[in-house]
């Protein structure tokens, strides 16, 4: 028999308590004030031969009582048949989740969880059954339920070494949320296996920015319990990160970036500048063109970038003065303002109000993202000034002659886009000379007051930003002049917005591949209201991004995103891909992860110099710079059952003395002796108060009886 | 004097009081008349409170007795014919009675530690003390002398008895100390008592009597040799009697502070025995010195004692006028 806590045992010596007081003779409790004690005579208890004896039964039960009451108090429980552990122990299922996410690229942190991994693996026993998972923003399974059941007992730790070699931390970020669902998933996988012990063994370094808040709205198995081995808590760095925020708002404007110092900092300055593809991983020394940032710690601060030296052509900005490096360099590709040409045929003056032309300007702005250029077609050019393919839009507001009109005609067919605004009748009928088909005569609608729309067509992409009860007012909007064009004579037509007589004001009528959007009045004073109308500016750069519309993705990326290569528009059916010196060319189709941070170049297969090569900056999760350690018991308020909570490197001594306490508490709870025991006490208790109110009853018949 | 007809033990007083048509339904509760501070007022209280209860009483003391006249019969004794009745009137008349002197009454208190116990919210001592004043405040009312020994061992404090102004008050100022005394008895004290008093009269002896009885008949003796008049009240605690203690302590003595184990659930049968055959003791040695006992706990009202007193004296005097 063995004991949980043997030194209640030592609570036994109180058992010289009743001897003691049986040994001390019996003093009366008071004291009595008596006129004359002439009649009284002393009446001491007497010990006799037969009390003696009684009292020493009652001496035995009060002993016996103390004595089962100290050894229910020791926890005694019984360790003969359950004394090899490791033999008769039930088999465990373990999922090891390995963290590779870009924050165990800390020096030591990597050797530090193979190290977990192999402890783990080594005290698995034949039975039990083990997964081992990685993980950053996807878990990966490594080795398989299946994989380790088929090994040979032997072979696992070096089949296990083996599949270690070829891991390394990665680029991403961290979703450790996700990937203790997806172990406690697989864990719960087999239902046939329910009731042995199932545990996620974490091997992470528990930074702040880890994500586990998907455990939020996942309910814990309760029979999974997680056993956390925490990599790199003695550490305590400095660790700075830098991610770009915005670019510039206008051309001349520099970057700004957000400087990110970690809650656990000693340091609280660190030098920002500009690095080219040619650059050491040297700190950063005070040279022109290096800033010094003060950002205390557990705080963030928006810089703007430094300027660029002069003579360099820089692909990122570097931070140095912190102890991690991993996250100390932000890629950053600068943006070039998207070219857009607008040419104008007519014969407006531009700087009439009376006309079109006037409005172009102000119309299509440029702006930091985009560079628009306005061209007039003279109007006895047969062709414009500048090449087709540049032109993004061509607005025709005029009469344009023959020439003119047939270069049009082809242009739109083989892509071009057109506005063509109906300034009046005879003009509107050029309409079909473009289109090809029979001349039509547009007749002026006839007007007493002002036309208003009739019907908008909001779920076109050109007027779905107009599709909010906020913004579909329409109705201030009046027209005095419009042409009535005949939709039969237009093939193809799609009306987005018609006049209240069912006549067509803003259509799209297709041109080849390219098409013709139509305007039926112009937005001249004399034609409408439409110049000086609250919606014209939007409606008109809604329907330009529609005809030439800007490309859906990003030139910054994080570590872990997918690039649709279908979207890049690069036209072609293989798609090479160079992402850190490496080039793999992909179908078109395809999607590709951008799994490591630097500049990712996308370009069309086998082409050397490609113009149309789209670049992207791919930079690491703001959130896997947040390397502060993550209290666990935030995941043990998550639902999580944590085993225990494992600290630095234990000696092997301790844990054989943890579990061998682990065990023993195990069997004592199971068996329980001590509530029988408490029982047999009171028990005797008991039979000890009976036996002693029958031997007082006794002793004092006998003393009256005598006296 | 028929020393049977005084054995009056206090738990038959009532029966005998009541047989006599007396005491009034109202006595003063000795607890409430013990909270009373001043012994003058208590005497006061309990004399008049007597007098009220006597309003049709045929008592009239036993100091000052009734005189009356009736006419000379043949055969009446010529020394009681009143011939300066006759001088005045040509009767012949007798005088029934007169008396010829005041009485002289000592009162004899005990003053030993044992009366200081009480288990009631007074002591003995202050019952006794009551009583004495009671009768002396009575007595001079009747104007008779009232004189007083505080004893213990010895004769402690002595007053002669006197009847001059405030002599009274003298008597209730010395009766109004504490007891100090140590002794266990007050037969030595009985034996100087008896040599001091020259002259007879009456010795009212309050006392608990709890002494050996070895030499109290002698000195009772004494005194009823010298021609006087004993009464005897002897004054117990109800605790006493009935020895109503449960638990077992230590006893203490109060006059030798002797401690003594006891058990009394063990003891009590034994005790009240004992107790009983002292008290018997008692009442045989008064009764063969034809000295008037009467046994009383404190809880008795004082207004019964007094009656008691007087309706023995009467029966006394009667008898012996008779």
């Amino acid at each position: 028999m063995s004991f949980l806590a043997p030194l209640y045992l030592l609570a036994g010596l109180a058992i010289s308590l009743p001897i003691a007081f049986h040994m001390i003779r019996r003093t009366p409790r008071g004291r009595q004030m008596f006129s004359s004690l002439m009649f009284l005579s002393p009446s001491p208890p007497r010990m006799t031969k037969r009390n003696r004896i009684e009292d020493w039964l009652l001496l035995v039960l009060r002993g016996l009582a103390i004595c089962l009451l100290a050894l229910a108090f020791a926890r005694p429980f019984l360790r003969a048949q359950e004394s090899t552990p490791d033999a008769n122990r039930e088999s465990q299922r373990l999922a090891i989740l390995l963290d590779t996410s870009a924050s165990m690229r800390r020096p030591g942190y990597w050797e530090e969880a193979l190290s977990h991994v192999r402890e783990v693996v080594a005290q698995a026993g034949p039975m039990d059954q083990l997964t081992l998972l990685t993980f950053d923003t996807l878990a990966t399974e490594q080795i398989g339920f299946e994989d380790w059941s088929r090994l040979p007992v032997e072979a696992r730790e070096k089949s296990v070494e083996e599949r270690l070699k070829d891991l390394s931390p990665g680029w991403s970020g961290t979703e450790l949320g996700r990937a203790l669902i997806s172990a406690a998933d697989r864990l719960e996988e087999q239902a046939d296996l329910a009731g042995e012990k199932k545990t996620v063994v974490l091997i992470s370094d528990m930074q702040l920015g880890g994500h586990w808040e998907a455990l939020d709205s996942f309910t814990w198995p309760a029979d999974v319990t997680l056993r956390l081995k925490t990599v790199g808590t003695s550490a305590a760095e400095t660790n700075a990160s830098i991610q770009l925020v915005s670019e510039g708002q206008t051309p001349g404007e520099t970057l700004r970036v957000r400087l990110y110092n970690t809650g656990n900092s000693s340091r609280e300055s660190f030098r920002l500048g500009w690095q080219d593809e040619f650059a050491d991983e040297s700190p950063l020394d005070a040279a022109p063109g290096t800033l010094t940032v003060y950002v205390a710690p557990g705080q963030s601060r928006v810089v703007p970038a430094p300027m660029v030296p002069e003579g360099m052509s820089p692909t990122s900005l570097a931070l140095s003065g912190d102890d991690v490096t991993f996250d100390n360099l932000c890629h950053v590709i600068p943006r070039e303002p998207r070219k857009i040409q607008i040419v104008s045929l007519g014969s407006d003056e531009p700087a009439s109000p009376d006309g079109l032309r006037f409005f172009l300007g102000p119309l299509f702005p440029s702006t930091s993202w985009r560079q628009v250029e306005i061209v007039d077609w003279p109007a006895s050019e047969p062709a414009p000034p500048v090449s087709g393919e540049s032109i993004s839009w061509l607005l025709l507001g005029g009469t344009p002659d023959a020439a003119q009109r047939d270069w049009v005609r082809n242009w739109g067919r083989a892509g071009g886009q057109v506005l063509f605004v109906a300034r009046n009748a005879d003009q509107a009928t050029t309409l079909y000379e473009l289109l090809g088909t029979p001349p039509q005569t547009v007749a002026e609608a006839d007007l007493t007051s002002y036309a208003m729309l009739g019907k908008v067509d909001l779920s076109h992409p050109a007027l779905r930003p107009f599709d909010d009860a906020r913004y579909s007012d329409f109705t201030k909007l009046r027209f005095w002049h419009y042409r009535k064009f005949a939709m039969e004579t237009l093939p193809g037509v799609q009306v987005l917005a018609a006049f209240e007589d069912g006549a067509p004001a803003l259509a799209e009528i297709p041109l080849g591949q390219g098409r013709i959007v139509l305007l039926a009045s112009g937005w001249n004073r004399n034609d409408s209201d439409l110049a000086v109308w609250s919606k014209f500016v939007p409606l008109m750069n809604g329907l330009l991004d529609y005809v030439f519309p800007a490309p859906s993705w990003r030139r910054q990326a994080v570590v872990g995103d997918d690039v649709v290569l279908s979207e890049l528009g690069l036209g072609t059916e293989r798609v090479a891909v160079r992402m850190g010196g490496e080039t793999t060319v992909h179908a078109a189709q395809d999607t590709v992860r951008l799994d490591r941070p630097g500049r990712v170049r996308f370009s069309r297969s086998g082409a050397a110099e490609d113009a149309a090569a789209v670049e992207l900056a791919v930079n690491l999760p703001a959130d896997e710079s947040r390397t502060e350690p993550y209290p666990p018991e935030l995941l043990a308020a998550a639902g999580v059952r944590l085993e225990k909570l494992s600290g630095g490197p234990a000696s092997k001594v301790d844990l054989q003395r943890q579990e061998r306490q682990l065990l023993n508490r195990e069997l004592e709870s199971r068996q329980q002796y001590w509530r029988w025991l408490v029982v047999a006490a009171l028990g005797v208790l008991g039979v000890e108060s009976i036996l002693a109110a029958w031997t007082a009853w006794l002793r004092r018949e006998q003393a009256v009886s005598t006296a | 004097m028929d020393a049977a007809c005084f054995q009056v033990s206090p738990m038959s007083a009532n029966s005998s009081a009541s047989a006599a048509g007396y005491p009034p339904p109202s006595f003063i509760d000795p607890a409430t008349l013990m909270q009373i501070q001043s012994l003058e007022l208590r005497a006061r209280a309990v004399v008049e409170g007597f007098f009220t209860g006597l309003h049709r009483s045929p008592y009239h003391g036993f100091s000052v007795e009734f005189t009356q006249y009736r006419q000379y019969v043949d055969g009446d004794d010529l020394r009681y014919l009143d011939w300066r009745l006759y001088a005045r009137s040509d009767r012949y008349y007798v005088k029934q009675f007169e008396d010829e002197t005041n009485l002289r009454c000592h009162l004899l208190l005990d003053n030993s530690r044992s009366m200081s116990y009480g288990s009631l919210s007074y002591s003995k001592s202050d019952y006794g003390k009551t009583l004495a004043g009671t009768i002396a405040y009575f007595l001079n009312t009747q104007r008779d002398a009232v004189g007083l020994f505080r004893v213990s061992e010895t004769v402690d404090e002595y007053i002669p008895p006197r009847f001059r102004f405030g002599h009274l008050r003298r008597i209730l100022v010395c009766l109004d100390r504490q007891p100090e005394g140590t002794s266990t008895g007050i037969v030595a004290a009985l034996e100087h008592a008896a040599q001091r008093v020259r002259r007879r009269g009456l010795f009212l002896i309050i006392s608990d009597l709890l002494a050996p009885l070895d030499r109290l008949e002698s000195r009772l003796a004494y005194l009823r040799a010298g021609g006087n008049e004993v009464v005897v009240f002897q004054i117990l605690d109800p605790a006493e009697m009935s020895f109503p203690f449960e638990e077992a302590a230590l006893f203490v003595d109060v006059e030798t502070g002797r401690e003594v184990y006891v058990d009394p659930q063990i003891s009590r049968r034994a005790y009240q025995q004992r107790l009983q055959e002292h008290l018997a003791a008692i009442r045989s040695a008064c009764g063969k010195l034809g000295i008037q006992l009467n046994q009383l706990t404190t809880e008795t009202p004082l207004e019964r004692a007094l009656f008691d007193l007087l309706q023995t004296r009467m029966h006394v005097t009667q008898t012996r006028h008779r």
